[in-house]
């Protein structure tokens, strides 16, 4: 029998495999009295020599493959294998009790993680997970038992698990680790960001799946819709196959015939073609798809997950390497987009029932001009490796972005009374994605050397639905009528004042809507890198004057589905005349 | 063999989390005195980063240091003025 699962996409793609579940249950301790107390202690180091060995390969992946701000982490499981108390407590607990090693760890691990969690602030809390993380490596390294990794995998596989901590995503075997479906999960999570970077199909939030799939278990994983099939019956698992190999063939296809052309319409217009991204390795994959530089780079990774704010040098870095890479194409830098929930463990944040419309993005950087000071000293800095452009989050009209716009000056003459040199004509944009920000486009395009609307926030603070509610999830609806003249609108403010308007959010690279876009006046797309290719090639079948004259009619319907249907329809004659032209 | 104690405060606005943490291990285990934190009643070896990180001493936090051994001062010293620069945080 089919079941189904339903969480939320994060990641594109369909994936096919059987279910590896993952998760580090306990293993039992064996506790037996010992006389040799030397060769327990022996066992012991040899066992922190083989956890060393562990980290320190784990270290140098993730260093190469996600950056030093990732690879952090690693140097702080390292101290605690060095702790010299921890040492003497062993031996002392060792020789009063007289037990095994393993016994004799737990029963300090226990303590600690006691000690730890009493601490009333959660941020020294989430340091227990860091310790039991290195014990665990230390235990199983003592019962010669397998740790579970996903370094080595047997066979392609689904990953369950409740969540990925960051050493077991930086070893995963990203060759057979064909999905993943994690319980837990923001979007902003490590595990999501990764699932991103690495272009695996991922639905997260899916809050029962320990509970309803069971290892080897059939699995679909369809990371757009979010969608979870286990136990697919044949017509199922071949009906997913074909589009998953369709989907497949398509983007080599479409990567083979549309690399190194600009995205042009029929009638020669071009459109600006830009990647989302947030890991270094994904600068590779914008500029295997030609990107046209970066329409959105979200800092966020830099900040999350970590004990400590990352310093000006490390954010510099990042912003100065990315810069570099993807010149002479410009860069959109986004100013931090967190708060409430989502902010780092460094900062004790009050748990808000609304985080969505709570203490985030710039309405935190305006409250804490020391964090947000640092980085824009660091963007600013990187200015002079190629052509960076700031945008800043969340704005909610002039008073907030004139604020943001003085910080921004006031680091300038900070930097040009120490002579630090940086790009003094360095584009500052506004993210449209509250919707006082659209009523008042005319005002802000004024102030804005370019606007970028984040749809995604945008469709969810305009329709007042949170996407992750399930009850309501059907109601966020990028063809509402209301989200069309909000487009409408702000694009056309942007025309007056003539300052470029793109979109960052997930309606640029569903090709559903990309004519519609065009014709509503929208100039250049942001998207993930992997959606490229397909948008350049709808594209090309695209008349801008077609593209127009479908904008001012789904302007004046009255329905979501009225204008759906007409997408729909439109899109659907496009890929009919490119079967044509393939034939 | 010299002993020295005083107080001294958590500046840096973080408190004493992992980085610094860390930060006065590599101070702490560079001496050959025994180095104390006594906080809130408890107290644990300054060299133990696991000890540190029970403490959760948060900014504005005030720890007695006791330092004992032959470099007991410069240990003391040392430790005073890492935690005077806020272990080099804001």
């Amino acid at each position: 029998m089919e079941r189904y699962l339903q969480g939320m996409g994060i990641s594109p793609g369909i994936a096919i495999a059987p279910a590896l579940l993952f998760f580090h249950d306990r293993y039992d301790i064996p506790s037996y009295a010992v006389s040799d107390l030397e060769a327990e202690l022996a066992r012991l180091d040899m066992a922190m020599q083989k956890t060393r060995k562990d980290l320190e390969i784990i270290y140098e992946r993730a260093v190469q493959e996600l950056g030093d701000r990732n690879a952090a982490i690693f140097h702080a499981h390292m101290m605690i294998l060095d702790d010299v108390v921890l040492r003497e407590e062993l031996t002392t607990h060792l020789s009063e009790h007289q037990k095994n090693m393993e016994h004799t760890l737990d029963a300090l691990a226990t303590r600690y993680a006691q000690a730890m969690n009493s601490v009333d602030d959660l941020r020294f809390r989430e340091r227990t997970a860091d310790m039991l993380d290195v014990i665990d490596r230390v235990l199983r390294h003592l019962l010669d038992a397998e740790r579970p990794n996903l370094r080595t995998l047997d066979q392609e596989s689904i990953i369950v698990a409740h969540d990925l901590t960051p050493s077991d995503t930086a070893s995963m075997d990203t060759s057979k680790a064909l999905g993943l479906i994690i319980e837990a999960g923001s979007v902003t999570s490590h595990s999501s960001i990764l699932a991103r970077a690495l272009e695996i199909p991922a639905v997260i939030g899916v809050e029962d799946a320990s509970a309803a799939v069971t290892a080897g278990t059939m699995v679909i994983v369809d990371g757009s819709s979010g969608r979870i099939i286990l136990d697919p019956t044949r017509e199922t698992c071949v009906r997913y196959r074909k589009a998953q190999e369709r989907l497949i063939e398509r983007r080599a296809a479409l990567l083979r015939s549309t690399k190194g052309k600009p995205a042009c319409t029929v009638d020669g217009v071009e459109v600006m073609l830009r990647a989302n991204i947030e890991l270094p390795l994904e600068i590779e994959h914008s500029q295997n798809v030609n990107a046209q530089g970066i329409g959105l780079y979200r800092t966020e990774y830099l900040f999350i997950d970590r004990d400590s704010l990352p310093e000006e040098e490390e954010q510099y870095k990042a912003y100065a390497h990315v810069a570099e890479a993807i010149a002479p194409h410009p860069v959109v830098l986004r100013t931090m987009d967190i708060g409430g929930d989502k902010f780092v463990a460094h900062l004790q944040i009050l748990k808000e029932d609304n985080p969505q419309l709570g203490w985030r993005a710039v309405r935190f950087c305006l409250a804490r001009p020391d964090i947000f000071k640092t980085q824009l000293r660091a963007m600013l800095r990187a200015s002079v490796h190629g052509t960076i452009e700031i945008m800043f989050p969340m704005i909610s009209g002039i008073e907030e972005l004139r604020k943001v716009k003085e910080v921004v000056h006031e680091v300038m003459a900070d930097l040009d009374e120490e002579k630090i040199p940086y790009n003094s004509n360095i584009k500052i944009g506004s993210m449209i994605e509250v919707p006082s920000a659209v009523m008042l486009a005319d005002l802000l395009a004024q102030e804005s050397d370019f606007f970028s609307i984040g749809t995604n926030d945008l469709i969810q603070y305009l329709l007042a639905v949170d996407r992750v509610n399930e009850k309501i999830a059907h109601l966020y609806e990028p063809a509402h009528p209301a989200v069309i003249r909000m487009i409408h609108q702000a694009a056309q403010a942007a025309r007056v004042r003539n300052i470029p308007c793109s979109i960052c959010g997930e309606m640029a690279g569903d090709a559903l809507y990309t004519e519609l876009l065009l014709g509503l006046g929208i100039t250049a797309l942001s998207m993930a890198p992997v959606a490229i290719p397909r948008i350049r090639e709808e594209i090309s079948h695209i008349y801008l004057g077609e593209a127009r004259t479908l904008a001012r009619k789904a302007l004046k319907m009255r329905t979501a589905a009225e204008i759906k249907e007409l997408m729909e329809k439109r899109h659907l004659i496009r890929a009919k005349k490119c079967e044509l032209l393939m034939d | 063999m010299q002993e020295v104690t005083g107080d001294v405060i958590v500046v840096n606005s973080l408190g004493m989390h992992a980085r610094p943490a860390s930060a006065l291990v590599q101070v702490t285990t560079s001496f050959e005195s025994n180095i104390y934190l006594t906080f809130k009643g408890n107290q644990i070896n300054a060299k133990s980063i696991m000890g540190l990180l029970t403490l959760g001493a948060a900014r504005g936090s005030h720890l007695i240091v006791s330092c004992s051994g032959s470099d007991a001062e410069q240990a003391f010293a040392a430790v005073t003025e890492i935690f005077a620069s806020g272990f080099g945080e804001e």
